[in-house]
């Protein structure tokens, strides 16, 4: 074989040998575990702070607003939506027991039982609220900068599936929405 | 206002009819044009340089390795815009490491490496093998170490040596054609596969990116074979700059055939993104009509079609070629804009546009994409000085 050949193949062989050297160096020890990634990052993935509640873990403290919002118009929005991710007031009252929660005096109501008023849901929200620390509690968003968010008239927003308003003509600018709307049951 | 709003009446001001949130912004910018146009002038100008090796056409001699050189120069930055592009710049390495056979934008890291490894470097080194022995026992210094490291030990410079030289180096050359039409035809499947995109989506994409390569590759050589020539004070081989001149004029006559091929094809099929389309080709008035078919097409195809039946004057005819040249390389530029920014500019959903404005500073501006098409010219200078093809033993022109 010419001796230029043989040059080449060494050059090109020394050059394979680096590459690999180098990569065995580089590749992560977990890549390719379970596919084209490293294994780690499922791991590390599943270290991180949980921030986001399940929704059942909701039901099972809020079974009136969550009866409520299953036969209403917003049935189809999840309660972090509202009220954020929820895993931290989750987990302090799994904590706590639940002894404070809003149902806790009507623990037996069901699911798709709406009878309950609007009203009284409120009151115990409201006392559930106060008795929570601030690091705990939920949002509860009540202005209309929040409603309008999804409510507001915009021509690329579909009509049929999202009610919308003008807010320049649309009763009273001061007034907040949820006062005629409950938003647990919009069409209430 | 508040920042939220402050962004969003921004961002609408800059779009028209119905688009959607995610197509408001450009996710590729001038960048990912430049990639397209700098592996075209790869590919080009190594076409140019094989029909001199392979298809024997001798008037084309004096751009041999010029036509090498610059190929390379431009290959070793064809990466650069893809990685200053990245989110990650630093973690480029890792595509090359992990490399997925399915995706294929991984793929070019390995149609990059043969092109550079397997063709590129090793023609232009059986190429210069003889002259590099010759050079290393020349020179002193510095230079004499650089010429023996690149000689690889290699100093058998005897008549047999230089023939398996010149039919290895011949061989590659015939690999390198095809390789060649894949490095650049792989950049237009990149684009010609994108289903999503009916500005793009066109299986006469990767022969339309082919044929656009080799009339930018050879306008790139007419013109660094000119600018040398005059900054060595040489004279210009006329027989050469005529030839150059007559596979540009075919080229780009082919090129503007395919283009209009797809165009009548689109047209009369007028599928229901016409519409669209027909309006986003008035938005790229002046990259398209004016920049790419009337400046950088139809004004070339005239002059040279001109030439091929009258020969005026020679000062003529070379003042000719070098506008021509730049005309050609400005053109093609205007072509990749329109192919990258252009199909970006309209809504899938077919309703509106948005717009794109090229910032001057930053990693996708304006000043670093000049930065990196700056960077092969000075390479090839380098190359010259290192390289210099009149140098060359068996050399007669220059």
């Amino acid at each position: 074989m010419p001796q230029q050949v043989t040059r080449l193949i060494l050059v090109f062989a020394i050059f394979i040998g680096i590459f690999y050297t180098v990569r065995s160096y580089f590749v992560p020890e977990s890549w390719g575990e379970f596919g084209h990634y490293r294994g780690n990052a499922i791991r590390e993935i599943a270290a991180l702070e949980t921030k986001y509640a399940d929704i059942k873990t909701c039901i099972e403290c809020h079974k009136e607003n969550a009866g409520l919002l299953a036969e209403g118009e917003h049935a189809s929005i999840k309660c972090q939506t509202c009220h954020g991710p929820g895993y931290k007031h989750n987990k302090y009252y799994e904590l706590q027991g639940k002894s404070n929660t809003p149902d806790s005096a009507s623990m037996s109501t069901e699911i798709t039982d709406t009878s309950v008023s609007t009203e009284n849901t409120d009151t115990s929200i409201q006392k559930h609220k106060s008795t929570t620390p601030e690091e705990f509690r939920l949002r509860t968003p009540d202005d209309r900068k929040f409603c309008l968010n999804c409510h507001e008239l915009n021509s690329g927003r579909p009509e049929k599936a999202i009610k919308q308003i003008d807010v320049t003509d649309h009763y009273n600018m001061k007034k907040k929405c949820i006062k005629c709307h409950p938003p647990h049951a919009p069409n209430s | 206002m508040d920042p939220h709003s402050s962004i969003l009446y921004e961002a609408l001001s800059k779009v028209e009819g119905y688009i959607y949130p995610n197509e408001v912004s450009l996710y590729w910018g001038i960048l990912i044009v430049l990639y397209p146009y700098i592996t075209g002038l790869v590919a080009g100008a190594f076409i140019l340089a094989s029909l001199n090796r392979v298809f024997k056409v001798k008037a084309l001699r004096p751009i041999y390795e010029i036509s090498l050189l610059s190929s390379f120069s431009f290959l070793t930055i064809a990466t650069m815009p893809l990685i200053a592009h990245l989110g990650q710049p630093f973690r480029f390495y890792e595509m090359m490491i992990t490399p997925h056979l399915s995706s294929a934008m991984a793929i070019f890291a390995f149609v990059y490496l043969w092109y550079l490894m397997v063709v590129l470097l090793l023609e232009i080194w059986f190429d210069y093998r003889k002259d590099l022995v010759a050079w290393s026992n020349e020179k002193k210094g510095v230079l004499r170490i650089v010429y023996k490291v690149l000689t690889l030990g290699v100093s058998d410079t005897s008549q047999k040596a230089v023939a398996i030289d010149e039919k290895l180096g011949y061989a590659i050359t015939v690999i390198g054609i095809p390789s060649a039409f894949l490095l650049h035809g792989y950049v237009g499947f990149i684009f010609g596969s994108l289903k999503a995109n009916p500005w793009w989506s066109s299986v006469i994409m990767p022969v339309v990116f082919l044929f656009s390569a080799m009339v930018s590759g050879i306008a790139l050589v007419l013109f660094l074979y000119m600018i040398v020539a005059y900054l060595r004070k040489q004279k210009l081989d006329m027989d050469c700059l005529d030839s150059i001149g007559k596979f540009l004029f075919y080229t780009l006559i082919l090129d503007f055939v395919l283009e209009m091929l797809d165009t009548v094809h689109r047209v009369y099929t007028a599928e229901e993104s016409f519409d669209i389309l027909s309006v986003l080709m008035t938005k790229l008035v002046v990259t398209l009509s004016i920049g790419q078919v009337f400046f950088g097409t139809l004004i070339p195809v005239a002059i040279l079609g001109y030439f091929q039946f009258r020969k005026p004057e020679d000062h003529i005819r070379r003042a000719a070629y070098f506008i021509i040249s730049i005309l050609v390389l400005a053109g093609i530029f205007c072509m990749r804009w329109n192919v990258v920014i252009g199909g970006q500019l309209f809504s899938k959903g077919f309703m509106g546009f948005t717009t794109y404005k090229a910032t001057l500073f930053g990693t996708e501006g304006l000043l670093s994409s000049l930065i990196i098409m700056g960077i092969p010219f000075v390479i090839f200078a380098i190359l010259l000085w290192l390289l210099p093809p009149w140098k060359k033993q068996d050399l007669v022109h220059y």
